[in-house]
């Protein structure tokens, strides 16, 4: 009984997750604002869902040892993902990486 | 019904909101919701395999996640060079 009320607290925390991350998406005005959000859908949501298979059917069997590595997989992914993401609205932003003379006066 | 699949429906109603960033936003923003819509999808998958309970199904969440990478690093390929 116990165990089941910590998968459904687990489930329902990980769905929430997502949920706050897409609304993030929806409600940001710029691109690198909803790239926050869209990285941290692949973090903590994952986690979540992965423990709950986990303490669902134990930590040694198939189907935990296959969604720990799918939020593996979508954590480490989604951080390369997010710098790339972030470098190419930086280059198509500033035609360049550099920092721009007003940057480095406020830096 | 259980726990996994309303997980994994009200997931799927969330991929509207990245919908919506698609359609109607620069191409950057929609970038950035095809991300996130990629992401959803497998968690959702993921929700789906363990609701179902069969062990076989996980393997499209993981060939999900893992392409998930490969196909925005094409898109950020394209656009960089793209004046789009």
């Amino acid at each position: 009984m116990t165990r089941d009320l910590i998968v459904d607290v687990l489930v329902t925390g990980g769905v929430a997750a997502e949920l706050v991350c897409c609304l993030g998406v929806l409600a940001m005005r710029s691109a690198i604002d909803r790239l926050h959000y869209a990285g941290a859908a692949a973090t903590l949501g994952p986690a979540l869902v992965a423990a709950a298979v986990c303490v669902r059917e134990g930590l040694v069997s198939s189907q935990g040892l296959n969604s720990l590595l799918i939020a593996v997989l979508l954590a480490f992914g989604s951080a390369a993902v997010a710098g790339a993401t972030a470098r190419l609205i930086r280059f198509r932003q500033q035609r360049g990486l550099e920092s721009t003379p007003a940057e480095r006066e406020r830096a | 019904m259980n726990v996994w699949l309303i997980g994994a429906t009200v997931l799927l109603a969330a991929l509207l909101p990245c919908g919506v960033v698609l359609l109607r936003e620069p191409i950057l923003d929609a970038l950035v919701a095809l991300e996130l819509a990629t992401t959803l999808a497998t968690v959702a998958l993921l929700l789906l395999a363990e609701g179902y309970h069969r062990s076989s199904y996980f393997a499209v969440p993981i060939v999900l996640a893992f392409l998930n990478v490969v196909g925005v690093l094409i898109f950020v390929r394209f656009l960089a060079d793209r004046g789009l």
